[in-house]
């Protein structure tokens, strides 16, 4: 059973999340809507998977990454955004995100993120 | 008109894709880091989406039609200050100048500029709630917007305002993306809203 | 009479390039003003990719656009002055403005036909000519910011040249003995025009009187914005008379023109004359002094006219 952390600001996006996870992954889900709550969840349950939304209000998906990398998390990152810019690919990959998905989310997306991580 | 938190929070994730699409497209073109702040977004009637509006602020506004799913027509709008230092940002120092007015270069740049956040807004629109929305060709024009929608519009029809802040690497420009529809139209892009949550794989 | 003209007959007679690309990119059309231009015939360039017939062309900004026109039918504009060209055609007549290709300003429109499919044209423009004109303009404008001297709105001297000119200019017709005219300009209710329509309105209106002033003018007088709407004109040779008889050829060119967006009167001016004269000779502020005053004159007696008047 993995434990499953996903970080946005929108509600609509951590639904569709929900929506389009598929059943037959074991894995229990945990939502947090903003760079704060998100620091604070990851700390109680110690996620093994974090899906972060890159554009939130305030600090972004990377800044949560980098916060948590630093305070000593072993959690693979997947970053969701709609922005694929350059800058953004190259930040993501500094930090060593698991990979990064185009916003909209759909199951074939989350599948193939989960795939890389447990094959 | 009077959204659902649900209806709004979906609106805004709608815009927020869009307008990140957007961004893309614009650090391409400006081959500059492009942010954007998540939109803010409002509905409201046309008289109220004036009301909220500075009068005699001048504009700096790239216009087009819209037709299928959304008629109406759509507005980007940049102060007009800000709309030369996004203008100079993409033309380089060779143009910047003490005048303060855009002019010259500025008005195509702009122009282009507006084009692209706008398709790249509409089509991820469109996409997402798989339908169409076909655009006429843009035009630029220096005014006040709420003039332009005294001029433009009818009272009844309803304003989706989409208020973002582009962050450069050198400043910070805030935009506004405006689109006015009928009220039956406005209504039926709310009743479309749910077809964001079914399988996202294909286009119309 | 529409039904009779073919497609191709229009589009080989127009005086831009159009192109026609299927969803493959591939040229189905390639009209006459493309032929004479690039020197590739429509038969050698029809079937073939822009990349095929340009080794060279590589063009992410391109792609994007006709990605929106097939995929959105949301037609595209590339300008010149983010793209400069789209199809690389080599001009002779280098000048020192030092362009090599022609500058062209380029729309992707969909166009879409009967089998559902759709096809892309492309619409080149040269403006090159534009170009050119744009940027001697720009770096006239510019040069004129920089002066010092000049008021940066308008382009005309400001107070400080005018001093800086006023005084020996003062010394040297005391000794030539030959008159020199001064006009106080002043545009009439312009606060209320700035109130009306903004400062943005106000700053055009002064910029295009100034335009129509400067053409009553001549090169040898020299005109400053003295300061918000109020301009002093000197006009050396010229005495009371002379100085009247050109600010009433201001005065009425100035009824006469379109300023701005507005009509034709709707902007007036009072303008009040003075003169330094080798009999009666005054210092410059006496001469400005006096100017005032009969602007104030010209402003009380109902404005849009000359104070003094001479018969």
């Amino acid at each position: 059973m993995k434990k499953i952390l996903v970080v946005d600001d929108s509600a609509t996006s951590r639904l569709l999340f929900r929506m389009h996870f598929p059943k037959e992954y074991p894995a229990t889900i945990e939502e947090a809507n903003s760079y704060d709550s998100a620091i604070a969840r990851a700390g109680e349950i110690r996620p093994d998977i974090i899906f972060l939304d890159y554009n939130m209000p305030g600090k972004n998906g990377i800044d949560v990454a980098r916060t948590l990398i630093g305070s000593g998390s072993s959690a693979k990152f997947i970053l969701f955004s709609a922005n694929l810019q350059q800058g953004v690919l190259d930040d993501a990959q500094a930090l060593g995100f698991t990979k990064i998905i185009e916003k909209p989310i759909t199951k074939e997306k989350i599948v193939s993120a989960l795939k890389v991580i447990t094959p | 008109m009077n959204l659902t938190e649900i209806q709004h929070d979906i609106l805004k994730e709608i815009m927020n894709i869009s307008v990140s699409k957007a961004a893309t497209q614009l650090s391409v073109l400006l081959n500059d880091k492009i942010q954007m702040e998540v939109p803010e977004i409002s509905f409201l009637t046309l008289s109220k989406a004036r009301e909220s509006m500075p009068e005699d602020e001048e504009n700096a506004i790239i216009y087009q039609e819209l037709t299928g799913m959304l008629s109406g027509r759509t507005y980007l709008v940049f102060q007009g200050k800000d709309s030369l230092f996004l203008a100079q940002a993409v033309l380089g120092d060779a143009f910047s100048r003490s005048n303060d007015k855009p002019q010259f270069y500025e008005h195509e740049a702009m122009m282009e500029i507006g084009n692209i956040v706008i398709s790249a807004c509409i089509s991820t629109i469109a996409n997402l709630l798989k339908d169409r929305i076909a655009l006429s060709t843009p035009v630029y024009m220096e005014d006040s917007l709420p003039r332009i929608l005294l001029a433009q519009s009818n009272d009844s029809d309803i304003v989706l305002l989409i208020r973002t802040t582009l962050h450069a690497s050198r400043r910070d420009i805030p935009g506004t993306l405006v689109m006015v529809i009928t009220s039956e139209l406005a209504g039926s892009l709310i009743n479309k809203l749910p077809r964001f949550f079914e399988l996202i794989e294909k286009r119309p | 009479m529409s039904e009779l003209l073919s497609f191709q007959q229009v589009c080989d007679r127009v005086p831009m390039g159009i192109v026609i690309l299927t969803g493959e990119y591939r040229v189905v059309y390639w009209n006459r003003w493309l032929e004479q231009k690039t020197g590739v015939p429509a038969a050698q360039a029809t079937g073939k990719t822009l990349k095929e017939l340009y080794p060279d062309f590589e063009n992410k900004r391109f792609v994007w656009a006709m990605e929106n026109v097939l995929n959105n039918h949301s037609p595209q504009v590339m300008s010149q002055s983010l793209n400069h060209f789209l199809i690389p055609i080599p001009i002779n007549n280098r000048g020192r403005h030092g362009l090599s290709l022609m500058q062209q300003h380029v729309q992707i429109a969909p166009v879409p036909v009967p089998q559902g499919s759709i096809l892309a044209m492309v619409s080149i423009q040269d403006v090159t000519e534009n170009v050119i004109r744009s940027s001697a303009y720009t770096e006239l404008a510019q040069k004129l910011m920089e002066d010092s001297s000049r008021d940066p709105l308008t382009g005309v001297y400001n107070r400080r040249f005018m001093w800086d000119w006023l005084l020996p200019q003062l010394k040297l017709i005391s000794r030539a003995k030959t008159p020199l005219a001064c006009l106080m300009i002043d545009i009439d209710h312009f606060k209320k025009i700035n109130d009306q329509f903004g400062h943005a309105v106000g700053d055009k209106v002064l910029v295009s009187f100034v335009g129509v002033v400067n053409y009553c003018l001549r090169e040898s007088d020299v005109f400053v914005r003295y300061g918000g709407e109020e301009f002093a004109a000197f006009l050396p040779g010229n005495d009371l008379k002379g100085g009247v008889n050109a600010a009433e050829r201001i005065l009425n060119t100035i009824n006469t023109s379109c300023l701005a967006s507005f009509d034709a009167g709707r902007i007036t001016c009072s303008i009040g004359v003075s003169s330094w004269d080798y009999n009666d000779p005054c210092t410059g502020e006496d001469l400005l002094k006096t100017a005032d005053k009969h602007l104030y004159k010209a402003k009380n007696n109902g404005r849009n006219q000359v104070v003094p008047v001479i018969v």
